[in-house]
């Protein structure tokens, strides 16, 4: 028998992303949801579970939501929950219904179901009821949750302690906000475009609270006045489980312990990765982990040997991964992890109809307003400038122009970093510019100029690394890991010796370095 | 773009006017500590401890056989500099095996995201990071690589480097007092006075190297059905380099290290491991550009490791297996690799060779030599491949 697991699959972002995901099909762990359309019994849940061994019949409670999704082929709602005390948290997940069909049920609506404590999977007798007239404008009601992060997911309604630590829970006000999905620290209050690599902003819950632009000390639950007369203005902080969207266009899983959470993507042509998370969707690093996967038929039975997954070359060390050859699409793998060596195995399954894609920035985005609620998280609105593209890139990017020394471009560059494009070909024509840049100032005898475009080229490099080499088989991941490292080196060994201001030391620099950038283009060019 | 080359850049104009308030708070301030403008977004309680600990403990830390610690902040940020041209140069950490060559067990590859961190550390002000972190403090524990060997053999006196001498090489013969036929899967030393014992070659007297060993590198045993055959009798051939730290330099400083060796069942094939070495002719090896030699394995062969000896540091060293019927097998692929970092190189997966085979080696010198460290350590350039006959 396979070991059953409380994974919950959570693809808040399908509805937005619309067809940016679109391959992913959204399942639960089978082991995980009720076979009936009865609530669950202690007995049909996990025996790792502490509710399991309870003979009373699982605790009512009565959720409410918005609809984001409706999937007709999975059965499955994606809805943007309220906090349900005692049960789960503020979060956008993807429930089973307990019945299979849900006429007229569409995005938007507002629904009230009932939900038992120990299934969070499942939303029983769901119905559609009207929207509270002025809800929108108003704040939402305060919550009380545990401070320290092991209790992070214990929330209520009234003042409480939390139960393991003693700690008195704090009350903090849970919002739908909107985020970059790989900037966590760009939070604004409405849909949008990331200003800084142009894609879809995602919704999360996040905490809001009310500071003054003079102040940042000031955080205060409601909105009210500053000691200068001003308005206080929205503050926004990440809380655990508020982002449960894919960073990677993979399917999204929480484990049960309520801190590990996963991403499976399957990468073309045939690469099985897993990307691992914290509560707060940050890379874990796969110290300690194991994990085996299989593929799995329509009723998520295992129908192949288990494959070990062997950690994967991402910068973050956060995933596992194996190639899958000769899988044919749609398919399902049965993923088992061990978060420890002496650990429980812990399944999760999975299902592709196609082959995971990561997200790809807004073409011809219009440029990103800033509204007053916009600010880097846990900073006050007078702290360091949101990032934002420097004319420098702004002129690089798309154009022929060629970057060379950055002090004609800002007049303070400590407050910000240069924001690279997104997209492979696009950090591709980059890194030519900024090859030919060197070149130029070479040329020109410019040896103390010549650092800029050469860290700037290693820097691209090194994003070309870390999140574009998906596409890219075996073979060629070592090449550019060579040449990437090649490349790094030299950069930084002209950066010196341009100081110097020592030709005959760069000239052979020069040569490792454009070395390196042709055989990263070489990698490319040969997909 | 890295923000503590912005910086430098953008002070640059007030260097003038700091030098200027500097020499004013030397005579009105009565201490004051010397400050670099902090731009690096690494930090080391964050950031660079982990890397270094995971890269460098194994010799840089107290006690053990490298000059200086980097195990404690203060330890590491006097080195800063140093640790920035040791790891753009590929001296450091001592492992040049390049990420496309042949898969080579043991070894710990930098990543080029841990290159630039250091780098960025380094000179970006050397920040610290969160002072509430206890960073949790690192021993020197030196221990046999695979456990209690099957053999230990020490030497028999104690040998002492003499006050005026820094470096020094000696050869030592040492009995095994074996009274049968033993299998080799390794050999390891464990040093008597680690911080001297700059690296060793451990050989079965007048047959095989059964070791090259290098502090930190730690040993690899042979692979199944490959071992070293030492009959009764045999003496154990130990030639250690000693080279003083700074800090003993004038000091008389003793060592009595121990041989350990590990053994096996004999293999299936009853044939031992053997070497096959390619040396250059003479005009090979200059640094004037690439050079190409090649050897003719004597046989069907399962190649399973390879020692590069090293006269001077290269930019590049390949091996390469080329088949008589004209297929290149590659063997390794070395970048910058130097000659006091000599080591085996077990290959994760044996390479079988029909008889006929070329063993090409082509190696490119380094194109600027002005910075690297005087090296005491040379060898006569020669790749030896380690293989079972078939």
């Amino acid at each position: 028998m396979r070991p059953t697991v409380a994974a919950f699959l959570i693809s808040a972002i399908l509805g937005f992303l619309g067809g940016s995901v679109a391959g992913v099909e959204a399942h639960q762990s089978t082991s995980t949801a009720p076979k009936s359309n009865q609530p669950p019994s202690p007995a049909s849940e996990s025996p790792s579970k502490p509710y399991a061994a309870q003979p009373a019949e699982p605790k009512e409670h009565t959720f409410r939501g918005t609809v984001e999704k409706v999937d007709a082929n999975t059965r499955t709602l994606t809805v943007n929950g309220e906090n349900v005390p005692g049960w789960m948290a503020k979060m956008t997940m993807t429930y089973r219904v307990d019945k299979t069909e849900t006429p007229g049920l569409k995005a938007g609506d507002h629904i009230t179901a009932k939900v038992y404590d120990g299934n969070f999977s499942t939303l029983y007798e769901v119905r559609v009821v009207a929207a509270k007239p002025g809800e929108v404008n108003e704040l939402p009601p305060v919550s009380f949750v545990c401070p320290t992060p092991v209790e992070g997911t214990v929330f209520d309604d009234k003042p409480g302690k939390c139960p393991k630590s003693g700690a008195s829970l704090v009350p903090i006000r849970l919002v739908t906000a909107y985020s970059c999905l790989k900037f966590q620290s760009f939070i604004q209050d409405k849909p949008g475009v990331c200003p800084v690599d142009k894609n879809e902003l995602v919704p999360i819950t996040a905490a809001l609270y009310f500071t003054c632009r003079n102040d940042s000390h000031v955080r205060q639950l409601e909105a009210g006045t500053c000691a200068d007369g001003s308005a206080r203005t929205r503050g926004y902080d990440r809380v655990p489980h508020g982002d449960h969207n894919p960073r990677h266009g993979g399917e999204f899983f929480m484990d049960q312990d309520n801190w590990h959470h996963l991403e499976g993507a399957f990468i073309r042509p045939n690469l099985f990765r897993v990307y691992f998370y914290d509560d707060f969707t940050r890379p874990l690093p796969v110290t300690g982990f194991s994990a085996t996967v299989a593929k799995s038929d329509a009723n998520f039975a295992e129908i192949a040997a288990p494959i070990a997954l062997k950690v994967g070359r991402t910068k973050d060390r956060n995933t596992l991964e194996t190639p899958m050859p000769g899988t044919k699409l749609p398919t399902r793998f049965a993923l088992h992890v061990k978060f420890k060596p002496d650990g429980t195995e812990h399944e999760f399954d999975f299902t592709f109809t196609e082959h995971s894609k990561e997200p790809v920035a807004v073409p011809d985005a219009p440029a990103p307003v800033a509204t007053a609620a916009a600010q880097p998280v846990g900073t006050a609105p007078n702290g360091p400038a949101t990032p934002v593209p420097s004319p420098q890139t702004a002129v690089g990017v798309g154009t022929a122009s060629v970057p060379l020394d950055p002090y004609t471009a800002t007049d303070n560059p400590i407050a910000r970093e240069e924001v690279l494009p997104t997209t492979t070909p696009e950090l591709l024509a980059e890194l030519a510019k900024r090859a030919k840049s060197v070149t130029m100032l070479l040329d020109e005898g410019n040896l103390g100029g010549v650092w800029y475009p050469a860290i700037s080229a290693k820097d691209i490099a090194l994003a070309l690394e870390e999140d574009h080499i998906n596409d890219l088989s075996d073979a060629q991941r070592l090449q550019m890991a060579s040449a990437v490292k090649r490349l790094t080196m030299a950069a930084w060994k002209m950066d010196a010796a341009g100081d110097l201001g020592n030709k005959e030391q760069l000239l052979p620099l020069y040569r490792e370095f454009s070395a390196a950038i042709a055989e990263i283009q070489s990698v490319y060019g040969t997909q | 773009m890295e923000l503590n080359r912005l910086f430098s850049r953008a002070a640059r104009p007030y260097i003038g006017i700091a030098v200027a308030s500097a020499f004013f708070l030397v005579i009105t301030v009565e201490h004051t500590d010397a400050h670099k403008p902090v731009t690096s977004k690494y930090d080391y309680n964050r950031d660079i401890f982990p890397l270094l600990q995971g890269h460098c403990s194994r010799c840089h830390v107290n006690g053990g056989p490298a000059p200086m610690s980097l195990m404690t902040y203060k330890d590491a940020v006097p080195w800063a500099e140093s640790i920035r041209d040791e790891v753009t140069a590929g001296r450091m950490p001592p492992w040049p095996v390049d990420p496309t060559s042949p898969a080579i067990k043991g070894g710990d590859p930098i990543l080029s995201r841990e290159i630039n961190m250091l780098v960025v550390w380094a000179s970006g002000g050397t920040p610290q990071g969160n002072l509430d972190v206890n960073l949790p403090a690192v021993n020197f524990n030196p221990q046999w690589k695979f456990g209690p060997p099957d053999l230990k053999i020490p030497m028999d006196v104690e040998h002492t480097v003499v006050p005026s001498a820094t470096e020094e090489i000696c050869e030592f013969s040492l009995p095994t007092n074996l009274t049968d036929t033993k299998w080799v899967k390794a050999a390891d030393l464990m040093p008597g006075t680690a911080s001297i014992v700059r690296d060793a070659v451990i050989s079965i007297e007048n047959g095989p190297v059964l070791a090259l060993w290098q502090p930190g590198s730690g040993t690899t045993d042979a692979p199944n059905g490959a071992a070293f055959l030492l009959a009764p009798g045999s003496k154990i051939h130990l030639q250690i380099h000693y080279k003083k730290r700074f800090d003993q330099e004038q000091n008389a400083v003793a060592d009595k290290s121990t041989i350990g060796l590990y053994f096996t069942d004999a293999p299936a094939s009853s044939r031992e491991l053997q070497s096959f070495a390619i040396d250059p002719p003479d005009t090979a090896g200059k640094p004037s550009g690439s050079s190409t030699f090649a050897g003719t394995l004597p046989g069907a062969a399962r190649i399973v490791a390879l020692r590069p000896m090293l006269d001077r540091a290269y930019e590049s060293l390949n091996v390469d297996a080329i088949t008589p019927s004209g297929k290149q097998v590659p063997l390794l692929r070395l970048h910058g690799p130097r000659p006091q970092w000599f080591q085996r190189y077990w290959l994760q997966e044996s390479v079988e060779l029909v008889s006929g085979c070329k063993i090409q080696v082509r190696v490119t010198p380094l194109s600027d030599y002005s910075d690297e460290p005087k090296v005491t350590r040379r060898f006569r350039l020669q790749v030896a491949l380690d293989y079972v006959p078939q």
